[in-house]
């Protein structure tokens, strides 16, 4: 199957689909795209998948100053990879959410000083899928910030992993990483998380933390007692587990078609 | 063991006590290298029975079919085992005539760290009339124990005073088929400690190896088991504060520890590898093998701190295997130089209800790198499994390393599993604040240390603890400034 | 609607109720006042079955049933409903989405088909109004980042949504502002009607110049001591709990 091969400079204003408004792209069915931000602009990009493709891989270049809001949909079980760079002041939110048995790479360089990189992503793994998330962050400059929190529900004979590394180089001097990951399994599905710091250096914030299986059991009493069912309220939280993140999706218009596409998903739990 | 004490008097009157190395003692190095006549050599020459023998053949074998496992973040040149002796006279440390023929390195470290006189000299090994007197004491603690059925003596007396107990339960924890050092070890072990304690019997004292130190000197393959039966306790100490310069470069030790059902056990264990080189050469390749097993309600706690050049490869390890047994583990690790450090623990939970906490404390100065490898794993029949783990990790300076790599896999969906972890380093406003009352730059990084390590120390035995205050302190030295 | 008998209860081992006896009949709005401590939330955790605590001696009969025997769904799908003291955050889960399902069962119980989307978004607007809860809080996760004036007016809310027989409304007046009291007292007048019932537990009397009571009670280390009408309130008010306590002598 051949590669497409696009590289496109985005500055504002281009339309490209109908259902989005202006400033924002949408990547549909290109396996390799390579992307570069102008210093100062502000964009939205949309990436979603096509069934046709074995792999996609995407190179994104935030110059300067610029501001990308990413929403990534992996419903397809081939291999993703999202590489970024992010130059002095540039500004990623990124929010991911995978409903599939597949592999999904994503990694970020912060390579210029005051550079600020967020990712808020769910996985749900159903029937026997089996899923591989990983989320490397790489504070290769001082000054950087990062937040990366992903959460995670596994059910029937699913298995879910997490491998998320933030790494500090030497020099990267007054550091702010966070890194969460939060997970749930039901019936005999299987999670393996693994967070991973690597630091050289010594001026810094970092901190991460990761859970499996913990919820809130005050709030599934505040359920019953508006008379859901003990099983439905469980599920009921689990389901706001991972919707919580499309509720704050980087992209306010893509809210509700993620949420549609969830909670499909959520009902073969 | 009153058998051993006459033979220790007996070994230091005979042998030469000039400078220089020798011996009168029918004992002598097997050439160097590895292989099954070299095994029967060694069992033969600890007069071991027939089937302990067999066990190191067998485990040999499997040896062979083996390869050296390969981790990452350590620089670990290639070791050829061809090129180690294997067995070594019991005594071959170089005996001394007085305080004043110790190096002078060694005897500030002795002083620093507080230790007794009596102390320094057995540890520096000098002459017998200064060891007498720790002898005696030696002999009534023996007696305590005797009286309460608590066995502690070698494993090599085990296996033959024994046989039945450690037919029982050596291997049964780290079996020779685990990895490729506990199969090493399996095969060539020289040493190490054996320790009973029987039903419902709490043993009155802490039980420390520093009293095997003496007696039969440190080997390179030690092997050590400890069985607490139904309802017993104990606390045993690993280790001393003192240097542990050693000749070897190698060492593979495996420690298993059995909990029966409700019992009890406290493993700690204070360690300081002396480098004896600034520059990060001569260090000591720890491999260590370190696992509890429990069973129904037992607990079992581990304790460590570590500091120093090793590059020490250690997992202290609980199989939670009965239903409400619990496990922990506290460490403070402690880099300076060039040390490197990878340490971490497993957790297994296996039976229902189970309980596992966390908590470890890793310190890196000067060009150090520390990393924290964990594993929690969730068996599918391990309901209500519960784990915690933190792990901080703080830095002096900024050309030192801090690592965490921590894995949990949970097969099953009653499982609540939390890991956290923080990165920090001194401020300087606390620095500041410690300086404007009075203290050195020094003694303020060593203060904010012991605070920041306190909550491991607090696991720690009383006089252990103070100890190992002090040895922080120590090993903080150059790493300020 | 409610008869409670000599009830005891306890959490852990701590016995909190030591024998409440208590009729609340429909139409009626009943106070439970008394110091910090003497078990007014426990009640209302147990009347909503919460299996934190455990009823060791007594018994609560709701509408001809035994309460005890029924769970915490079970009890709310019979009208029982409970305004928490603090309300908890569900996140991920949007207001309307929760009323929404709760609603339903509330239907199913009694028999009626669910409410169709049209229905549903009518009745959501409708009920928010009585409370003056601005709209767009029902697409916000429940309870997540409201204020405690905003806590509190949605559990009113949701009151209000599920139309239930008896409310029984632990500190629903705890920092609240006056303009909040007021809405949310308002808000529980006009929720009732003759064939419901209302437990308004509160430590300040200046609820109960909104919400009328019939009967007020006051709850001391476990046992309801005194009864009286709303003039006991303001008698409270003036002059604390001491005279009371002092006359009430622990068997």
């Amino acid at each position: 199957m051949s590669v497409d091969r696009v590289v496109m400079s985005v500055d504002a204003c281009t339309l490209h689909d109908g259902t989005l408004s202006s400033g924002c792209w949408v990547v549909r069915d290109r396996a390799d795209v390579d992307i570069v931000v102008k210093g100062g602009e502000r964009v939205d990009l949309v990436v979603v998948d096509m069934p046709s493709l074995e792999r996609q891989r995407i190179a994104i270049k935030a110059e300067a100053q610029a501001v990308l809001n990413i929403v990534q949909v992996v419903s397809e079980g081939y291999d993703h990879a999202v590489e970024i760079s992010m130059e002095e002041r540039a500004e990623v939110n990124m929010t991911q959410l995978v409903v599939a048995g597949a592999k999904v790479k994503t990694v970020a360089h912060l390579q210029g000083s005051g550079a600020r990189f967020t990712l808020n992503g769910s996985f749900v793994h159903t029937d026997d899928e089996r899923g591989d998330v990983t989320v490397d962050v790489k504070h290769e400059v001082g000054d950087c910030v990062s937040r990366t929190a992903y959460r995670g529900v596994a059910s029937g004979k699913a298995q879910g992993r997490f491998s998320g590394l933030v790494y500090i180089a030497q020099d990267a001097q007054r550091t702010d990483a966070e890194q969460l990951s939060r997970n749930v399994t039901i019936g005999d599905a299987v999670i393996h998380t693994a967070p991973q710091m690597e630091i050289y250096a010594d001026d810094v914030k970092c901190s991460h933390g990761a859970t499996v299986g913990q919820m809130d059991a005050e709030a599934i009493m505040y359920m019953r007692q508006r008379g859901i069912s003990a099983a439905d309220a469980k599920r009921l939280q689990i389901q706001g587990f991972v919707a919580d993140t499309i509720l704050h999706a980087a992209i306010a218009g893509c809210g509700e078609p993620m949420m549609e596409l969830l909670m499909d998903k959520l009902d073969r739990l | 063991m009153g058998k051993d004490n006459q033979n220790i008097l007996q070994e230091l009157e005979t042998s030469d006590y000039k400078y220089g190395f020798v011996t009168d003692i029918e004992t002598e190095t097997i050439g160097r290298g590895l292989s099954e006549d070299v095994i029967r050599l060694i069992s033969e020459k600890k007069g071991e029975p027939e089937w302990m023998l067999e066990r190191r053949l067998k485990a040999y074998r499997h040896w062979l079919t083996m390869k050296h496992p390969n981790w990452a973040h350590l620089d670990i040149p290639e070791i050829d085992f061809q090129d180690v002796i294997y067995y070594a006279a019991p005594k071959q440390t170089k005996k001394l005539n007085s305080m004043d023929e110790v190096d002078p390195e060694l005897k500030r470290t002795f002083d620093k760290l507080g230790i007794p006189l009596e102390e320094q000299m057995a540890l520096a090994g000098v002459a017998v009339d200064a060891v007498m007197d720790s002898v005696s004491v030696k002999t009534t603690f023996r007696d305590t124990l005797a009286e309460k059925g608590i066995i502690f003596c070698s494993i090599s007396e085990a296996i033959k005073e024994y046989p039945e107990l450690i037919k029982k339960y050596l291997g049964s924890v780290v079996p020779y088929t685990d990895n490729f050092y506990a199969a090493l070890n399996a095969a060539v072990f020289s040493d190490g400690s054996f320790c009973y304690i029987p039903k419902g019997v709490r043993c009155p004292m802490e039980l420390s190896t520093y009293f095997r130190i003496n007696a039969e000197g440190t080997g390179q393959f030690e092997r050590t088991l400890i069985v607490a039966d139904e309802g017993a306790y104990v606390s045993y100490l690993e280790g001393c504060t003192a240097p542990r310069r050693d000749e070897n470069q190698l060492h593979a030790a495996v420690v298993e520890i059995v909990v029966e059902k409700d019992a009890d056990v406290k493993y700690s264990t204070v360690q300081n590898w002396y480098p004896g080189d600034k520059e990060g050469k001569g260090g000591i390749y720890n491999f260590v093998t370190k696992r509890g097993l429990c069973k129904q309600g037992a607990h079992l706690s581990w304790t460590q701190v570590e500091t120093g050049s090793a590059i020490t490869w250690k997992y202290p390890s609980c199989v939670l295997l009965g239903d409400n047994s619990s496990g922990e583990f506290y460490s403070v690790a402690m880099t300076n130089n060039f040390q490197q450090a990878d340490t971490g623990t497993k957790m297994i939970h296996i039976g229902k209800n189970t309980r596992s906490r966390i908590v470890s404390k890793g310190i890196s100065a000067g060009r150090s790198q520390n990393a924290y490898r964990g594993l929690v794993q969730v068996a599918k029949g391990a309901d209500n499994a519960r784990n915690y783990s933190q792990c901080d990790s703080l830095l002096i300076g900024d050309k030192c390393g801090a690592h965490t790599f921590p894995v949990i896999k949970s097969a099953n969906p009653s499982a609540v599993l939390e890991h956290e972890a923080t990165t920090s380093k001194i401020s300087e406003e606390q620095l500041f604040y410690c300086q404007q009352r009075g203290l050195s730059a020094e003694d303020a990084v060593g203060l904010i240390v012991n605070g920041y390590a306190r909550e491991v120390l607090s696991k720690l035995p009383m006089e252990f603890a103070v100890e190992a205050q002090k040895l922080l302190s120590l090993s903080l030295e150059g790493s300020v400034g | 609607m409610l008869k409670i008998e000599n009830l005891h209860a306890k959490v852990g081992d701590k016995e909190i109720l030591k024998g409440i006896n208590l009729e609340v009949k429909a139409g009626e709005v009943h106070a439970i006042m008394g110091p910090n401590g003497s078990g007014k939330s426990t009640l209302a955790s147990v009347l909503a079955g919460n299996e934190k605590f455990d009823v060791t001696e007594g018994s609560v009969e709701y509408n001809g049933e035994n309460l005890l025997e029924l769970n915490v769904e079970e009890r709310s799908r019979k009208g029982l409903f409970l305004g928490f003291q603090y309300p908890v955050e569900i996140p991920g889960v949007t207001m309307a989405n929760f009323m929404k399902i709760a609603v339903n069962e509330q239907r199913k119980a009694r028999g009626e088909e669910p409410l169709s989307a049209a229905e549903y978004i009518k009745l959501m607007r409708e009920k928010s109004a009585i409370v003056e809860l601005d709209s767009k809080l029902t697409s916000r996760a429940v309870n997540e980042g409201f204020s405690g004036g905003e806590k509190k007016k949605n559990e009113i809310f949701q009151m209000a949504m599920l139309e239930p027989k008896l409310a029984i409304l632990d500190e629903t007046d705890s920092g609240l502002d006056i303009d909040a009291l007021r809405i949310v007292a308002t808000g529980v007048t006009r929720l009732k009607r003759e064939d419901n019932a209302t437990v308004v537990i509160t430590h300040y009397q200046r609820l109960l110049d909104y919400i009328v009571p019939d009967f007020v009670h006051v709850l001391y280390k476990g046992r309801i001591i005194y009864t009286g009408d709303k003039s006991l309130a303001l008698k409270l008010e003036k002059e604390g709990y001491d005279w009371l306590i002092n006359d009430y002598k622990e068997e």
